[in-house]
Formats: structure tokens, C-alpha cells, sequence
């Protein structure tokens, strides 16, 4: 401390020193502000590209990697930000409908996506209630996001345990680049030709009607001494697919503050709150008790503190915490358990006769919930980059999580469960020579779940000149089940806590999911010509992925059901539910191998050609029935899944910028068959085309505003996820203002 | 009296160099007693030992109020080492020659306006800018592909970028500037520069120069890969691609030089006041994430001596 007040008492009388003799006259004032004094020479400064900030170039990177930025984000006119995985090489991405995304990485997927390690600068968004990531409640406005970077295919090794088979890592801007404010309204008609009628018409009340999605962006960013600020907030309103309850009323805001402790210190906080109801529930115009049409009101938020201490660019420390909340009211009261057994039987069951046919059980009302519960993540990591010149770098680290998972629906009690983990990872990218590199890696990672695993990568780079080289790489990765995995015992209950019968349960013996992959990668960057290119060959072998299967022997459903359905006399063979639940179990086992190409022409941010394509052939099973006693023989213990990976993906986005800054963009997306597991549908091949016209203008000085037209699925219709969302053409308009 | 605290340190050196000038004390005062002033004095010092130069001198530290005319009067050479003593230096009124060092080129013009004509006539000085085409040929080396350069300028910066421009202009190198007044835009600014530009360089100003926005530029810069050229140690090592700079060092060796051809054989050649002795420093690991190939510092810096005596015989 008293070293620190010296310092302060140093710091002031050496600026009062500094300016003392321009102080005695005005004019000396005036001129100290006019020139370039040996200060600005002889002044340290922050390092601001730290050792974690400094990326390594393409060719040398051991993993395949895309990267989509700021002006690809926007040329590409996608209002969220899973849409924009669509660009990247291997992925596939549909709406579960208006209010969830389904993104994965060579398939194989249900509603939940379970297999991306998703992260905002850092922040582990994943949560362990639904075992994937909400991206609606991601917390962040695509407007603050600078870029994307995606590492394809497993990263376990620096990653933990849920980037089993790919990275997303979503970098938000720095404050500083959005100092002073900026709104954005964003009107968008997902049933185009509404909006088109409307027009031929003149008639502008429909075609104000039309404008269904709407939204507004608002950001202020200012500075303070060393410290930079921003503000977000936005409001999102979305009626979803036609036909479809899957509205959406989102509001957020979010405050990120970067500032510098010293020349070498920097601290980075972020705060942000998410909510707002969405609309979940039967298709329209059907009806499903237990999954009536409903809104579902949810709320997030988090808290993250990083810490950095850089000397140099060839070394830095990290410290980070953050906490995430997440958690979603969703309860369907189905109504008296006496007219429940009525509408279910089809006979007359009086609320009095109800503790004669169940004894001890007085008639309430029955609640069945699919999506409710409260998620809470604490972590903590400590991260060190060391870098030595033409020799090796080294990252490694220790972690200490917990997760607590509170849902009276999904584990059948009131208490709070809980999971710890640590982890510690090690990498090192050693310079056996400037054309071979070599990468080792590892985490280990330890649970209450399934307790120690463990998942290595070693990777060779082999650069023929700095702008060509190969990579080879295997590795194994093991992924944890989630909480909710491992403990999940989903039940229709009665008020008093009771429950009826499980709809789906966790298989007591569930484990770890195993992937061994291999990769030969070929990257080259054509200077001359600004292009880069990279194919990657692959190969996965995908073991014990836990699926949905269904249990026809399962003995385990609470004894109110099993026992006393006898006493329903001559209403037999009817029970209030199936009692047959389904099992999280390790059910899946996977072979794909095949390609990737990404080929990118840039050159200049705004004008740039980039092409995708993936293609994945699998061979693949999914144990669909437990316990099967062989009485039908439609019912096959296991079926192949072979479309649950789509055999070629394919996308390309181009962007010009015309003078007078009208930049005119124009995307293309396909995707052969695939098969979405869970609520999904067969899909068949289909395509889209979007197209963007953006114009930006300067209205004064300090005053600059944007228009924008955006056009998706330009040609015909067609379906994501599942039958029912039918894509039609859409058109957004936008209009922002920034000063 | 935040005047009466300014220490100054005084270093009285008395050679017995062969002068044509009348020989008589020489006296340094150091705009601060800290660690690069107090270089440059070192550096002076050991050049002039390694010259074997018969002289001896004597250290005192004063407030300036106690600094007596007579003795600024009595010296033969004042030498100023930064901005705050050249221009204490420069309010006394004395018929004494001042060689001010560690200032920049901006200062030593604003000063030359300044103060009166006696004293402007005897007003020589060693900054520590880098001559525009020495920086310039510097980019030549590391970005050959690299013809548009974009330069962020403000108030104090404005007639170095002009300096620029018409090097740029010999070079077959383009540039564009943005000029703010270190308003909040500034990083619009920046994103302008950087959508029309291949490479920056960074000019010293204090008002838009702030460690924040360095900070900013380099930042920003290396989103785009765009290399940055900074003008100092510092600056290389928070981010930048490389810099050409002098240290205190170089200058001080550079001020011996110049002392003993002032007293040997008259003022030095007045029109080039830029550092003889530079070296240049280069972040590896920046370079190596652009993919841009460079030798060893050692190497550029030889380089970019051969290449700037190269471009001045073609100038010739």
C-alpha cells in the first residue's frame, strides 16, 4: 500500500513536472497541445496483442478451422446467429421451430444438440439442463459480435468435455469500437408474398400486418479514463413458422467494459439479463394434452470477470469466472386426476372413486411439464500462454466447475442437484523445425457423473513454404453426460409431488460418449491472388452417443401406476399413459468419413467470394427399443441412421461493395436429405438462396445511417427440422442510425 | 511553485577536445532525472571515453530558479535533453549555442517560430523522429506486395503526414490519411483506414495517440491482418508490426558526434537533424500470425541502411 501511494505521489509530481513550465503562460498552454513531444516516444504502452489474442496462422494451426467475420456476418443477412453456421463446411442448421435452433456437426442430431462447445469471449454458454445451448437466450445481439470461429471436429484438448465434435467460439466487439450510439429497427415479413400483395395493392395496412418479425437494437458506448463501456439492448418479436406455436418475445440487454489495469493488466466485464415468453406446444390446429399450445417464460443472465496479465506477446495469464442463470417456467396442468382417467379411459372416473382406485391419493389436479427448470453454471479458470521464438507454445490451465439443476418435472423431487468438476489441459505446439510442427495436447477432466476421463490429441503441421502446409491429426475425446443425462426422470405428477408415470428417464449405467477421429488437412494461401483454400479428409468413429431410446421392459414406473391400474375394473389395457419411457442411453455408434473444402477470395473486407461444401458418409445404428420380447416384429432393437447425416452440405456467399457504399450481397445454402431424430422430421434435399442490399450514408458529420433489404429463400419453399416449418420467402427491412 | 520542484541534473563537461570553438564547459540539463535522460548523458559520456578524449566533469543537481544566468552564460554549449529543458534553455536569454536532443521534429519547428532570432540562429538539434522515407523503405521491406498506406493523423501530426505524402510520392507508394481531433469517432476513423488500406503507419500525437488508441488501432488492425508500423519500442512490443526508432542510446552517441565536429570543425550539416543510428524491432509472433516472412532485426536494420543509401544515390 505504501508502495502504491508512492507511486501515486511519483505519478502526480512527475506530470506536474512535465507540464510545469508550459504552465506559466497561456500560450505555452496552446502550444503543448500543438506538438509531438519525446513522451509519446518513450511511453510504454498495454500490450494489446497478447500471447491469447495473437492467433496462429492458418497453416500452422493443428485443428481445421473457419472463421466468419464481422462483413460476412452482415453480408450474409442472417438475423441469428446460428444461422450463421450455415457457412461453415459440415454443418448443418434448422430451426426446432421459431424458437430454438438445431446447429450440429455432421449430423446425428435430435431437438438438442448436444456435441458443440459454444462460447462468448470465453463464456461457456452451454446449459446443463437441456444438455445444448439456447441460442434465442445466448445473451448477446449478432449486432456486438465481431466474429465467429469455428474449430471443426473435436477439440476436447483445449476445450472440456462438450467440444466433443466442434468449437464455436462467438468474440463480441471491443467497446471501444462502438463508441457513441446506435439504433437499428428491423421490420421483417416471414410470409413474403403478404407483404408483396400488399404492395400490388397499396394496401399499406396489410402491409404493415405483414411485417410480423420485429425488432429493435439499441447501443451506447462510451469511455471513461481507461476504461471503455458498452451497452446493448435489444427486443425481438417473431410470430415463428405459419401454423406453428412458436412465437417469440425477446428482450436483452448486455454491458461489456474492457479497461486496463496497467501497462500489462486488463480486466474485461460482462453483464447481460435475457427474457421473454416463446411459444411452445401442439402444432396448431391439433391437440396434444400434454403439450398443449402454451408460452414459456424464460430468463437468463450471467456474470464474467477475465482477468489478463500480458508481458509481451509471447506470454500471458488469464483468470476468468463467470456465472451463468438460466431458468424456464413451463407447467401444464392437465387437469383433475379424475377427468384425466376419464378423457384417457373414455369412461366416467369420479373424483370421489379416486382414492378407492389409488389408495392414499386424494383427486388433484395433474401437471406434465417439458421445459421447465433452473440451470445454474459457476467457472473458474486459470489459463496461461507461454511462447518462445522458433521453439514451441505452450497453453495449459486448471478449471473448477459447478452446475446445479433444479426441475420438479424432469427429476421427479424438489431438491437442487448438483455437479464439480475440475479439469486441467496442457498444450504444446513444439518447432521441431520452421516446416515441422508438432502438437500434443490433452485435458483430463474429473466428475461426480462418471468420475476421470481423458482426451489426447497429437497433431502434425508440415508447411512446405509459410503459405502451404498439411496437418495430420487423431485424437479421442470423451464427453460426460449432462446433469440432466445422468439424472433425468421426466414424469407426469400430481400437486402433492406424486408422480404418475415417467415419460423419460436416465439409464443407470450411462457413461462417457467416445470419438476417435482423424484428420489430413491441406491448407494454402494464395497471396498474389487473396485466396486461401483448405481441405480436410476425416474420419470419426463415434461410440456410446447417448440418443432417446424406448424402454418396452421397463419395470421402474411408480407403483401408483403399475399396482393400482388393476383396480379400474372393466376399463383394462388402457393406461393413462405409455409405460414404456424413453431412456437416455449410450444408443448411437457412428462411422463417418469424408471431405471438407472451404475456399475463400478476399480481396478487400467487402468484397469477397467464400464456398463451402462438406461431404459425410456414414455408417451409422441407433438402438431404438430396450427389452424388446421379439411379439412384434416391426419393432427392430436397432435401425440404421444413415440419413441422420446429410451426404453433401454445401454453401457460398458472395459480397460486393459498389461505390457509394452500396454493398450488394448474395448467399446460397443446400443440403441433401437428413433424417432429425427427436422431434424432427425426415427433410429432403432442398436449397435456398438469400440475398442482401445494404446502403450506408453519411447524414452529417458525426451522423451515419444504414438501410438494408434482405431477401431469404428466394425460390421455392421448404421445410426445416420438421414437416411443419415451412420456410417461406421472407423479406427484412432494416434501418439503423448511429452517432 | 511546481516550477521550484523541477530538478534538473547538470552535468558540466569540461574535454580537451581539439575545438575550432572556443572550448569552455558544455552543460546538459536533463528534462527529467529519469531512466532514458540520464541514457543519453551515459551513452555521451562513454563515447567520448572511448574517443579518449582528455575531460573531465562534474554532476549537481539544482532547481532551475537556481540555475544563475552567469552560469548559463558561461558555458560554451548548451545541450538540452527533452522538450522541457530545451525550452527552459530556450527562454535564457544568452548568446550560447544549444544543441537540444530527445525532442521531436514537431517541437524543434514550433520552437524555431517561437523564440527570438539571436537565439533560433544558434538552435541546433538531434530529434528522435524517423526521416519519413526511412520508414517508408522500412514497409518496402516487410510488404513489398504492399503500395497503399493509411495514416491516422490529428492537429500535431498533419505536417509530418505531408512529409510523408511527398516520400510516398518518390516511392511509387500511395497514402491516405483520416484526420480526427481525437473525438469519440476515432474509430470510425480507423475503420475507414483500414477499408481502404493494406497497411498502417502509426504517427506519434499526443492528442489521438492516447494508449487507448493505440490500443484501438492495433487492435482493430490486426482483425483485419492488417499490419500496422508503429514508431517506437513500445509500440512494436504492445502489437505493432515493426518500427524503425533510435534509442536514448543512439542519440547520445549521436550528440557526441555531433559535439566534436562542432568544436573540430563548426556546426555539423544543419539539414539533417534526423537520427544517424536506428535499429529496427519487429514483433515475430504478429508476423508470423500474418504470415508476413522477416529476417532478424539485425538484418533489417542493415537492410534499411543499404536500401536508404541505395534510394538517396537515385535521388542524387
Amino acid at each position: 500500500m505504501a508502495h502504491l501511494k508512492r507511486s501515486f505521489k511519483k505519478f502526480l509530481l512527475s506530470g506536474a513536472l512535465a507540464f510545469a513550465p508550459f504552465c506559466t503562460q497561456a500560450d505555452d498552454e496552446v502550444l503543448m497541445t500543438a506538438f509531438v513531444t519525446e513522451d509519446e516516444f518513450l511511453a510504454s504502452m498495454p500490450i494489446v496483442l497478447t500471447a491469447t489474442r495473437i492467433s496462429q496462422p492458418v497453416t500452422e494451426v493443428p485443428v481445421s478451422m473457419t472463421v466468419i467475420d464481422r462483413e460476412m456476418i452482415e453480408a450474409s443477412g442472417f438475423r441469428d446467429l446460428a444461422d450463421v453456421l450455415r457457412l461453415v463446411p459440415g454443418f448443418q442448421v434448422a430451426h426446432g421451430n421459431g424458437t430454438y435452433f438445431v446447429p450440429t456437426y455432421h449430423g446425428l442430431v435430435d431437438d438438442w444438440p448436444r456435441h458443440l462447445q459454444v462460447q462468448v469471449d470465453g463464456r461457456s454458454v452451454y446449459l446443463p439442463l437441456l444438455s445444448t445451448v439456447n441460442w434465442v437466450h445466448i445473451g448477446i445481439s449478432i449486432e456486438d459480435v465481431e466474429r465467429i470461429e469455428v474449430i471443426r471436429g473435436s477439440n476436447n484438448a483445449v476445450y472440456g468435455a462438450n467440444a466433443f465434435r466442434g468449437v464455436v467460439n462467438i468474440i463480441t466487439k471491443q467497446p471501444f469500437q462502438d463508441i457513441g450510439s446506435a439504433v437499428q429497427v428491423t421490420a421483417g415479413a416471414l410470409e413474403a408474398g403478404q407483404l408483396r400483395a400488399g404492395v400490388e395493392e397499396k394496401d399499406f395496412d396489410r402491409v404493415a400486418d405483414s411485417l410480423t418479425s420485429r425488432e429493435v437494437f439499441a447501443r451506447h458506448g462510451f469511455t471513461m479514463g481507461n476504461w471503455d463501456f458498452r451497452l446493448s439492448g435489444n427486443y425481438r418479436e417473431d410470430p415463428g413458422f405459419a401454423g406453428v406455436h412458436d412465437s417469440k418475445y425477446i428482450k436483452s440487454v448486455s454491458l461489456r467494459s474492457t479497461g486496463s489495469l496497467s501497462n500489462t493488466d486488463a480486466l474485461d466485464i460482462q453483464l447481460g439479463y435475457t427474457e421473454g415468453p416463446s411459444g411452445s406446444g401442439t402444432i396448431e390446429g391439433t391437440m396434444d394434452l400434454e403439450n398443449p399450445p402454451r408460452n414459456i417464460e424464460r430468463q437468463s443472465n450471467y456474470q464474467s470477470i477475465v482477468w489478463t496479465r500480458a508481458t509481451g506477446a509471447s506470454s500471458d495469464l488469464t483468470a476468468r469466472f463467470y456465472h451463468n442463470y438460466f431458468n424456464q417456467d413451463d407447467e401444464i396442468n392437465l387437469g383433475l386426476f379424475s377427468d384425466v382417467l376419464s378423457a384417457e379411459t373414455g369412461q366416467s372416473i369420479a373424483p370421489a372413486q379416486i382414492p378407492i382406485l389409488f389408495p392414499g391419493i386424494e383427486d388433484q389436479d395433474v401437471y406434465f411439464s417439458s421445459l421447465e427448470g433452473l440451470v445454474e453454471r459457476y467457472d473458474a479458470e486459470v489459463q496461461q500462454v507461454l511462447r518462445r521464438a522458433n521453439a514451441f507454445e505452450l497453453v495449459w490451465g486448471v478449471g473448477l466447475r459447478q452446475d446445479s439443476l433444479n426441475s420438479r418435472s424432469m427429476l421427479t423431487h424438489d431438491d437442487t442437484i448438483y455437479d464439480v468438476s475440475q479439469r486441467i489441459f496442457a498444450n504444446a505446439n513444439l518447432h521441431v523445425n520452421p516446416a515441422l510442427h508438432v502438437n500434443v495436447g490433452s485435458m483430463v477432466e474429473h466428475n461426480r457423473i462418471v468420475g476421470e476421463f481423458f482426451s489426447p490429441r497429437v497433431g502434425i503441421n508440415y508447411l512446405f513454404t509459410p503459405h502451404r502446409s498439411v496437418r495430420f491429426s487423431v485424437a479421442h475425446s470423451e464427453r460426460t453426460p449432462s446433469l440432466l443425462e445422468a439424472n433425468i426422470r421426466h414424469a407426469a405428477m400430481l400437486e402433492d409431488g406424486t408422480p404418475l408415470t415417467y415419460y423419460r428417464v436416465a439409464d443407470e449405467n450411462i457413461t462417457t460418449e467416445k470419438l476417435s477421429s482423424m484428420e489430413i488437412g491441406y491448407v494454402e494461401r494464395f497471396s498474389k491472388i487473396d485466396t486461401t483454400l483448405d481441405i480436410k479428409w476425416f474420419r470419426e468413429r463415434l461410440r456410446d452417443v447417448i440418443f432417446d431410446a424406448t424402454d418396452e421392459g421397463f419395470t421402474g414406473q411408480p407403483i401408483i401406476m403399475e399396482g393400482d391400474m388393476a383396480n379400474l375394473d372393466g376399463i383394462p389395457d388402457v393406461p393413462v399413459v405409455d409405460e414404456s419411457p424413453f431412456v437416455y442411453i449410450n444408443g448411437v455408434n457412428a462411422d463417418l468419413k469424408g471431405v471438407e473444402v472451404q475456399l475463400q477470395y478476399r480481396p478487400s473486407p467487402y468484397n469477397f467470394i467464400t464456398l463451402q461444401y462438406g461431404y459425410i458418409e456414414p455408417d451409422a445404428t441407433q438402438l431404438r427399443f430396450l427389452n424388446l420380447d421379439g411379439s412384434d416384429p416391426d419393432k427392430e432393437t436397432y435401425r440404421p441412421v444413415h440419413f441422420g447425416v446429410p451426404w453433401h452440405t454445401t454453401s457460398m456467399l458472395m459480397s460486393h461493395r459498389f461505390s457509394g457504399r452500396l454493398d450488394v450481397s448474395l448467399g446460397y445454402y443446400r443440403m441433401t436429405r437428413m433424417r432429425w431424430y427427436g422431434d424432427g422430421d425426415t427433410i429432403w434435399k432442398h436449397q435456398r438462396w438469400d440475398a442482401r442490399i445494404a446502403k450506408r450514408f453519411h447524414i452529417s458529420k458525426r451522423v451515419r445511417a444504414h438501410s438494408a433489404v434482405i431477401l431469404q429463400n428466394l425460390t421455392k419453399d421448404y421445410q426445416e427440422f420438421r414437416q411443419e416449418n415451412v420456410f417461406n420467402q421472407r423479406v427484412f427491412l432494416q434501418g439503423g442510425i448511429e452517432f | 511553485m511546481l516550477i521550484r520542484r523541477l530538478i534538473f541534473l547538470f552535468i558540466f563537461i569540461m574535454p580537451a577536445l581539439p575545438t575550432k570553438a572556443d572550448p569552455g564547459d558544455i552543460l546538459i540539463i536533463l528534462s527529467s532525472d529519469t531512466k532514458p535522460y540520464q541514457a543519453i548523458v551515459k551513452a555521451f559520456q562513454q563515447y567520448l571515453d572511448t574517443r579518449q578524449s582528455k575531460h573531465s566533469f562534474r554532476i549537481q543537481t539544482r532547481d532551475v530558479e537556481d540555475l544563475s544566468d552567469k552560469e548559463v552564460a558561461e558555458a560554451s554549449l548548451h545541450i538540452a535533453v527533452g522538450t522541457v529543458a530545451t525550452q527552459v534553455l530556450l527562454k535564457k536569454n544568452v548568446d550560447v549555442p544549444l544543441l537540444s536532443t530527445l525532442v521531436t521534429n514537431s517541437a524543434v519547428s514550433s520552437f524555431r517560430d517561437k523564440y527570438s532570432e539571436d537565439r533560433k540562429n544558434r538552435f541546433y538539434s538531434i530529434v528522435l523522429d524517423q526521416p519519413p522515407q526511412r520508414v517508408m523503405l522500412l514497409g518496402k521491406i516487410l510488404l513489398p506486395d504492399v503500395s497503399q498506406y493509411g495514416f491516422l493523423i490529428g492537429e500535431a501530426s498533419k505536417s509530418l503526414f505531408y512529409d510523408y505524402e511527398k516520400v510516398a510520392g518518390k516511392l511509387k507508394l500511395q497514402t491516405t490519411a483520416a484526420f480526427t481531433a481525437g473525438d469519440r469517432a476515432i474509430a470510425q476513423k480507423i475503420e475507414q483506414l483500414l477499408e481502404y488500406n493494406k497497411a498502417i503507419i502509426a504517427l506519434p500525437d499526443p492528442q489521438i495517440m492516447t494508449p487507448n488508441t493505440a490500443k484501438w488501432l492495433l487492435f482493430m488492425s490486426y482483425q483485419k491482418s492488417i499490419p500496422v508500423i508503429g514508431y517506437s519500442n513500445a509500440y512494436v512490443k504492445a502489437g505493432a508490426l515493426a518500427a524503425v526508432h533510435s534509442t536514448p542510446e543512439d542519440i547520445g552517441r549521436q550528440a557526441a558526434e555531433w559535439v566534436e565536429t562542432f568544436f573540430a570543425e563548426g556546426v555539423p550539416d544543419e539539414s539533417d537533424n534526423f537520427p544517424s543510428y536506428f535499429r529496427v524491432a519487429v514483433n515475430r509472433w504478429v508476423a508470423r500470425s500474418l504470415t508476413i516472412e522477416v529476417d532478424d532485426e539485425k538484418q533489417l536494420g542493415e537492410k534499411l541502411e543499404l536500401l536508404e543509401i541505395k534510394q538517396r544515390g537515385l535521388e542524387q
